[in-house]
């Protein structure tokens, strides 16, 4: 595994830091407090080229590998404290994008990607429904053919970005007597007839990530954005969900190592019983693990950008990395708000709202549940 | 040993929770719940250490691991293109 980052990798990690700096952490608290989603910033983020990292230029992006992209999302997640925006931003590369580059015919690409990339439309994913979570290929939302259409029934919840998207990515079965491989991927948008969406649905923490349901009541969707071929879904979806394991978690590095850098330098100005508060081992051995945790996590997910790179999956290991990762970070805030006493509770000091983010962590593409179940299949239990 | 008898062999050791479990050739894996949405993935892992192919995402479908007989005919054609 090869970990020596070229100067230009780390150039655009240095400059994805500045720009979050400069460009997207204004009013924070107030936009989680109101739960406020900005199109602006979401537009800077792609002029700066987030939205584009790993596709080609003909589509608007920058063509960069897999370790380049999770370094500039690194870079991204310590510069910028609204984790709601780069959930959301990631939620829309992982889970839209990505799969319309693997698998989208080239009008279907030359249609979306470009405008995708830059910022010009939003898009969502919808797989999970009220009645399937974790069982996600249970789903019951159903497709069928009828001349040059598709005709879609169903609901869909927990969909993110969906109160602002343009175009959606939605998981329909054709042919429910084939079980999980009747599931089909559609590319639908929002002026289809018979889509809507239903309202925000209020949530514990990225709350500048704006989620709802979506409705499909005889939805007609033209034959041409079906995405793959029939019965190609689950593919189409795992395919996905391993792109958001193992990108989405680094941003989290970057915001590891930014609450990391904050817990020090308090702990050195912190003064208690006439001594800096880092000078106690109750505090230090937290630091400690907060920095063990940041060195472990990175390990993994670079193994995890090692492995796509080299073939393309990485079952396993995206599941660990999930696992891992999103634990390692809700402890890491909980240590954080502990080693800042009744400051780390308040809104101020920004380390609550870390910790509201991050429990959402241990849920979203797969809990962590899922993840020691896919883990322990894949090990032959 | 014939491809298709070491495809049963697999499913019966690697994929299968009844290691004793008799699979006709022509029998529904997915209807029967033998072949889920996890079993596929190590399938498909399966089906590359075993025979040296690359299995395309887009090649996940119920034409090529609907039964036995599907997966022999699918493994055939890839290994005619190697």
């Amino acid at each position: 595994m090869e970990l020596e980052f070229s100067e230009e990798q780390l150039e655009l990690k240095k400059g994805a830091v500045g720009f979050a700096q400069k460009e997207l952490n204004e009013k924070v608290i107030q936009r989680d407090k109101d739960a406020v989603f900005s199109r602006e910033l979401w537009r800077k983020c792609a002029e700066f080229g987030i939205q584009g990292l790993p596709f080609p230029e003909e589509f608007g992006g920058s063509g960069v590998d897999i370790l380049t992209t999770m370094l500039a999302m690194e870079g991204l997640g310590y510069g910028c404290k609204d984790s709601g925006l780069l959930f959301a931003i990631n939620g829309q590369m992982w889970t839209v994008q990505m799969p319309i580059f693997t698998f989208g015919s080239d009008d279907q690409k030359n249609t979306y990607l470009p405008k995708l990339c830059s910022g010009e439309m939003i898009g969502a994913h919808g797989m999970t429904e009220p009645e399937s979570g974790s069982d996600a290929f249970s789903l019951q939302t159903s497709a069928k053919l009828d001349g040059d259409h598709y005709i879609l029934n169903g609901t869909k919840t927990f969909s993110t970005n969906a109160p602002v998207a343009d175009v959606f990515i939605i998981f329909a079965n054709v042919a429910p007597q084939n079980g999980f491989m009747g599931i089909t991927a559609f590319i639908v948008e929002k002026k289809f007839p018979g889509f809507s969406v239903g309202k925000e649905i209020s949530k514990m923490g990225l709350k500048t990530a704006p989620m709802a349901e979506l409705f499909l009541e005889d939805c007609k969707v033209p034959v041409a954005n079906r995405l793959g071929r029939e019965g190609n879904g689950v593919a189409i979806f795992d395919n996905a969900i391993e792109w958001e394991r193992s990108c989405i978690l680094a941003t989290l590095l970057g915001a590891m190592e930014r609450q990391l850098e904050t817990c020090i330098r308090y702990a050195n100005e912190r003064r208690q019983f006439n001594q800096s508060i880092g000078k106690f081992q109750s505090i230090s051995n937290k630091i400690v693990d907060m920095k063990v945790r940041l060195e472990t996590s990175k390990l993994i997910l670079y193994k995890v950008g090692c492995l796509k790179k080299a073939h393309g999956k990485a079952t396993m290991d995206a599941a660990i990395a999930k696992l891992y990762l999103s634990e390692a970070w809700v402890k890491s805030c909980l240590d954080a708000i502990q080693i800042h006493g009744g400051y780390g509770y308040t809104t101020e000091f920004e380390l609550e709202r870390d910790l509201r983010d991050s429990v959402a962590s241990t849920l979203y593409s797969g809990t962590s549940e899922i993840q020691r179940n896919i883990i322990a299949r894949l090990l032959g239990l | 040993m014939a491809i298709i008898d070491d495809l049963e062999d697999c499913i019966r050791k690697e994929i299968s929770t009844d290691k004793n479990i008799d699979i006709e050739k022509d029998e529904d894996l997915i209807g029967l719940g033998i072949i889920d949405s996890l079993a596929i993935m190590k399938l498909v892992d399966c089906l590359e250490r075993m025979y040296g192919i690359k299995v395309l995402d887009e090649e996940i479908v119920p034409e090529n691991f609907q039964t036995l007989n599907s997966i022999d005919e699918y493994v055939k054609s890839k290994l005619s293109k190697k």
